[in-house]
């Protein structure tokens, strides 16, 4: 078996000559030549930033009130003003670059997991297990997924882990359905069957050899199921049952401040701003990835 | 190529063509189906008398009053209502044998007088004579007897069923005299016969074969016209009204629940007259006040207080109870959540009202050394954490709380539940702190009947017992001279605050506005309605409308 091995070795570095750099550093430069998913990596970079760095970057306490200030037009003191109960809104909608990451990685990382290894595991095997595990995961893609997401909030309770919990429920059966795809068609290749040939087991045929090739459109989806998980975090807090208070959450500042919306727009302007920013750029940077990711680029 | 787009030009122009034809047709739709809600209501809607609505006699200042209401309206069943919009329209058309004055004090209504037995126990209403329903039968005593024997009736399922349970007997002595006679309770007995007009009195007409209200037929100043649930609330001038006969032709009662439609429909004159106006708008319609608006706050009998559970650590601890009480900032929690408009105080009865306990309150200023002090003295010098069920109607008040209690070294951490939740884990003692409001309040013992384990809503104030309260309550309850009893109430409400058993934190105005045209209209702070002994929609008139 350790001839075989030599004997492929050569040819195949043989075929890659012309493409000399990684795969990474190529996506690395795709990323530089498209404007849009730049400012998307660029937007993301920074909320990255700010949520990590967010205690040395707001300059007040978000939950600190001070009635006597509230609803003040944005000031050197205040840069995006003052909500109804006088909070710093530049601290808030700082801090809720925290919640709405903390909820989107989380989410994202527990879909991903086990959306993956139930596509892929039912995938693998084929058969009726793969028609029971995705008839089930059809059915929980059946419900509009922001009525899911209201009634597990109800079911696990109030908390912000719940809230990420729900998130990512509703999300496993589209990574679930992605990874089968992908699956089902390595399958079937030359070197899948090597392996198999050479003895492996199936657990490590799935996850070193048919995993790794499967891998770009599950980062692309990452990203877009990212915004849309802040998205839905925002939606549940604006509905009053997302992030409990005192936390920021964008969505509890644009569902407080919506009934002083005619006065004070800055009070739901700025949070909407961040929504509606972040959400952009990493959705950009989404679709800029899936371009750069995409094997037929390649060739053109 | 130029071939191809052509095409899809004129694909796009169809589609577009098609989308507009569809969304022109789709308009008419919501109000198809809303003649059907009002069709399956079990209400008779009388369409000829709708479009006859020009007035039988034409009255100076007569004509249309449109209010615009917040809340739907959910039954015009007297007996049965409950909710707020009810509430407002009901007393329109039914009344009951007596009603809240504008100073707090009861007043005969379809009873002209009533004698009480020196033990309180026998009750002797002398009816008014003369007074017509709307069908044109005069009201007698049988009238009464029969719509007690309703309320009575558990199949109607009425809100007053439980209190009149104390009620022994009652019947006819004459066509205008009543008596009752109850086996306890004589204290809270006008009040419970007053509230509202729970306790109307109806006309059998007005019941269909299934027990339902088909066809209400009542003896107050307008008739009922028609109802769309959901939509608006139709009724005009009753001409022989046995008190002041109104001047208005009609009044409609439409619902806006939006509180920016219902403020802006003002602001336009689409309606002559609104209620519960955000207060940041109310207190900016004060500042700069307006030639065609008038803004009126009432300050009803109403609490928004802090409850505590005394049946487990930590708030057991009066130390801990007082610590809070000295934590809390009244006067800042109206100004944050209320934009001042409420009125901090220690009790639910308004300043001015009878009802009103001369009772200082301790904890008018926040002290928070005290605050600390106390929690040290508790044994918790460093503070400690606790647990909120908080209801989402409260999230502000929850905020600020937090923030106040968070001053003082104890960190409350709020989960906000849906309503069904709060009220389970409300029911089974399983909180720390609730916060919860009380409005529609008549009588002392509709707030202070709370604190004493045997009174089924004991779980909303933590299970507080003390028996020397529960005594005084005794006391009060079966006193039917409210001037003694004001007495006994006055002591249970030093107790209440010696023990902080409650913290009555402040109370909610009742906002109103209406256009200037809308003259002889003096609202009633003990009143929700627009009726009352002595004032009302039939003592208003419209004048340059």
């Amino acid at each position: 078996m350790a001839v075989a091995r030599t004997d492929a070795n050569p040819s195949i570095r043989q075929f890659q000559v012309p493409e000399s750099r990684s795969p990474w550093r190529r996506a690395w430069r795709d990323l530089w030549r498209s404007k849009l998913a730049l400012f998307g990596f660029v937007v993301t970079i920074i909320l990255v930033f700010v949520a990590f760095f967010a205690p040395i970057l707001a300059p007040l306490d978000p939950a600190n009130i001070n009635i006597a200030e509230r609803f003040s037009l944005p000031s050197a003191e205040h840069p995006l003003g003052t909500d109804n109960f006088g909070r710093d809104i530049w601290s808030r909608v700082i801090y809720g670059a925290r919640i709405s990451l903390q909820v989107g990685v989380t989410s994202v990382i527990f879909a991903l997991i086990l959306g993956v290894s139930i596509g892929a595991i039912a995938a693998y095997i084929g058969g009726w297990v793969d028609n029971a595990v995705m008839r089930i995961m059809d059915a929980v893609l059946a419900f509009p997924s922001i009525m899911l997401a209201l009634l597990l909030r109800f079911v696990l309770g109030p908390s912000i882990t719940s809230v990420m919990l729900a998130i990512a429920i509703i999300r496993i059966p589209i990574f679930a359905r992605t990874i089968r795809s992908s699956v089902l068609s390595e399958r079937e290749k030359e070197y899948v069957e090597a392996a198999r040939a050479i003895g492996q087991t199936h657990l490590r045929i799935l996850f070193r050899h048919i995993l790794p090739n499967a891998l770009a459109p599950l980062i692309v989806l990452s990203t877009v199921l990212f915004a849309n998980a802040i998205i839905i975090e925002a939606s549940l807090s604006f509905l009053g049952i997302g992030t409990p208070p005192p936390k920021p959450s964008w969505g509890i500042m644009l569902s407080d401040g919506r009934q002083f919306m005619q006065d004070y727009p800055h009070v739901v302007l700025f949070p909407g701003l961040a929504i509606s920013l972040s959400v952009l750029g990493i959705n950009l940077l989404g679709d800029g990835l899936r371009d750069i990711l995409d094997p037929r680029e390649v060739y053109q | 190529m130029i071939d191809n787009n052509r095409r899809s030009f004129w694909v796009v122009l169809v589609l577009t063509i098609v989308l507009i034809l569809s969304m022109a047709c789709a308009v008419p739709s919501p109000e198809v189906t809303r003649e059907a809600a009002g069709e399956s209501a079990d209400v008779t809607q009388e369409g000829e008398e709708v479009v006859s609505a020009t007035p039988e006699s034409q009255v100076a200042g007569g004509g249309t009053f449109v209010g615009g209401l917040f809340g739907t309206i959910v039954t015009i069943d007297p007996h049965t209502a409950i909710e707020f919009s009810d509430a407002i329209v009901n007393p329109l058309i039914w009344e009951g044998l007596v009603a809240m004055g504008a100073d707090g004090e009861w007043k005969g209504k379809l009873a002209e007088s009533w004698d009480v037995s020196d033990d309180g126990l026998t009750w002797t209403f002398h009816l008014r004579e003369g007074v017509q329903f709307h069908n044109g039968r005069e009201m007698t005593a049988d009238d009464v007897i029969f719509s007690l024997d309703r309320i009575l009736d558990e199949n109607t399922g009425a809100t007053m069923r439980a209190h009149f349970s104390k009620i022994e007997s009652y019947e006819a002595l004459g066509p205008y005299t009543v008596k009752l006679v109850l086996k306890n309770g004589a204290g809270t007995f006008l009040s419970q016969l007053g509230l509202g007009v729970r306790a109307a009195v109806i006309a059998k007409e007005s019941v269909g074969p299934d027990g339902g209200i088909t066809e209400p037929v009542g003896t107050g100043p307008f008739k009922f016209v028609e109802w769309k649930p959901g939509d608006e609330w139709r009724a005009k001038r009753f001409d022989d009204y046995w008190d002041e006969v109104a001047k208005l032709d009609e009044v409609v009662f439409k619902i806006l629940g939006d509180d920016t439609v219902r403020l802006t429909a003002l602001q336009t004159g689409e309606v002559d007259w609104i209620s519960r106006i955000p207060y940041d708008q109310a207190v900016k319609l004060q500042e700069n006040p307006s030639d065609d608006i008038v803004l009126e706050l009432l300050y009803e009998n109403r609490t928004l207080r802090l409850n505590f559970n005394h049946t487990r650590p930590p708030f057991d601890n009066l130390q801990v109870r007082k610590a809070v009480a000295y934590a809390v900032d009244k006067a800042e929690f109206n100004e944050a959540v209320w934009f001042g408009v409420g009125n901090p105080h220690n009790q639910p009865f308004a300043e001015g009202s009878f009802l009103h306990l001369g009772v200082d309150d301790p904890y008018r200023h926040r002290d928070i050394e005290q605050a600390k002090a106390m929690l040290a003295e508790a044994g918790y010098p460093d503070g400690f954490e606790f647990d909120v069920n908080g209801h989402p109607f409260y999230r502000d008040d929850w905020e600020i709380l937090q923030a106040q209690l968070a001053q003082a070294g104890i960190t409350a951490n709020v989960e906000i539940l849906d309503s069904a939740q709060w009220a389970k884990r409300g029911r089974e003692l399983d909180w720390d702190l609730l916060v919860a409001s009380q409005s529609g309040i008549y009588h002392w013992d509709r707030t202070f009947g709370y604190f004493e384990q045997a009174s089924t809503a004991s779980w909303l104030v933590g299970g507080y017992q003390n028996d020397t309260v529960s005594e005084l309550l005794a006391e009060g309850r079966n006193q039917a001279d409210l001037t003694k009893a004001k007495e006994a109430y006055g002591e249970i409400l030093e107790i209440l605050q010696g023990d902080v058993a409650s913290l009555f934190i402040a109370g909610e105005p009742n906002v109103q506005a209406w256009r200037s045209w809308v003259k002889g209209y003096d609202p009633n702070p003990s009143n929700t309605s627009l009726v009352w002994p002595g004032g009302g929609l039939n003592y208003v008139t419209l004048e340059g409308k």
